[in-house]
C-alpha cells in the first residue's frame, strides 16, 4: 500500500510546532535593553580603566621581551669588549716599558 | 533595519515582534525542542543586536533570508554539538546509562507520528522540506539559505519525500500486521 503525495502533504501540514513561549518577544526585547544599558555602563568603567591601564601596558609584550633581550646582549657586548680592549692597551705599555728598560741596560 | 543599525530600540522590537514566530517555528522543526528553539531564536537576534552591520544590504539577500541563514547554521551547530555531546556520553557510561537519560528526554515531550518521522530524517533533507513547505519559500531562496544548489536541493526534497512515505508505508503495514 503506497501512501499517495496529497496524504503526504496533509500529514505534512498536520504537524503543528508547539507554540513558543508566550514572552518569546519580550524577553528578547528585554535582554536587547538590559544589554544596551549594561554596554553603556561598561564603556563608561572600561574608559576610565583603559585610561589607566594604558599607562602601564605594554603594547606588544612579545615586541618588547625581544627589544629588552637585544638591549641586554648589546650591553654585555659592548662590556666585554671594553674589557679586552684595557687588556689590551695594557699589556702593550708593559712590553713598552720592558723594552725601555732593556734598551737602558744595555747601554748601560 | 536602518534605524536599528543605528541602535534604535524601538525598531528592534518591532522586528523582534514581527518575525519571532516564524523563525521559531522553523528552529522548532528542525531541532524538535521548545528551549533550544527559543535559545536559537533569542541568541541570533541578540547578535544582530549586537552587531547589527553583520546584515549588508548592498550584498543582495534579503533580511529574512539572511536571518533564515543564521537560524539554519545555529541549529546545525546546536545539533552537531549535541551528537558530539551524546558520542561522550557513550563512550563515559558504555552506552547502557546514556540510553535511560535520552529516552526520558524524549518521553517528556510528545511527539505526533509525523513529526517522529520528520525526526528521522537527515538533517538537511528536514530542513530542504522545512524551508519549502512550511516556510513556504521559493527553492531558489531555500537552496541559498542552505548554501547549495538548486538541484540538489530539489534531490534532498524528493528524497525527504521519499523516506516520509517509505516511514508511513511501513508503519501502516505493521499496524495491519498486528489487526
Amino acid at each position: 500500500m503506497n501512501i499517495s503525495d496529497e496524504k503526504l502533504d496533509q500529514l505534512l501540514k498536520s504537524a503543528v510546532p508547539i507554540p513558543p513561549s508566550s514572552n518569546l518577544a519580550e524577553r528578547i526585547i528585554a535582554q536587547a535593553a538590559t544589554s544596551q544599558i549594561t554596554a553603556k555602563i561598561e564603556t563608561g568603567k572600561r574608559s576610565l580603566f583603559k585610561q589607566i591601564l594604558n599607562n602601564f601596558i605594554l603594547p606588544k609584550p612579545a615586541y618588547a621581551l625581544a627589544c629588552s633581550m637585544l638591549v641586554g646582549v648589546l650591553l654585555g657586548w659592548q662590556d666585554s669588549a671594553l674589557d679586552v680592549n684595557t687588556i689590551q692597551l695594557a699589556s702593550i705599555d708593559e712590553d713598552l716599558s720592558s723594552l725601555f728598560i732593556a734598551e737602558v741596560n744595555y747601554y748601560e | 533595519m536602518v534605524l536599528i543599525q543605528a541602535h534604535n530600540h524601538e525598531a528592534f522590537s518591532e522586528l523582534v515582534k514581527r518575525h519571532t514566530d516564524r523563525f521559531y517555528a522553523l528552529a522548532y522543526r528542525t531541532l524538535f525542542n521548545q528551549s533550544d528553539a527559543e535559545d536559537i531564536v533569542q541568541e541570533s537576534f541578540l547578535k544582530l543586536w549586537h552587531k547589527p552591520t553583520l546584515w549588508q544590504p548592498k550584498r543582495g539577500s534579503k533580511f529574512t533570508t539572511w536571518f533564515y541563514r543564521l537560524i539554519v547554521n545555529a541549529c546545525y551547530d546546536l545539533n552537531k554539538k549535541k551528537s558530539s555531546q551524546e558520542i561522550l556520553l557513550i563512550d563515559e557510561k558504555d552506552g547502557q546509562d546514556y540510553e535511560l537519560i535520552s529516552e526520558d528526554d524524549e518521553n517528556s515531550q510528545q511527539f505526533s507520528d509525523i513529526e517522529v518521522a520528520l525526526k528521522e530524517l537527515p538533517e538537511r533533507q528536514r530542513m530542504a522540506l522545512n524551508l519549502c513547505f512550511y516556510e513556504d519559500l521559493s527553492n531558489n531562496e531555500a537552496a541559498s539559505i542552505m548554501g547549495i544548489r538548486l538541484k540538489a536541493l530539489q534531490s534532498l526534497i524528493m528524497r525527504g519525500k521519499a523516506s516520509l512515505k517509505a516511514y508511513f508505508n511501513t508503519s501502516e503495514e505493521n499496524n495491519h500486521e498486528h489487526k
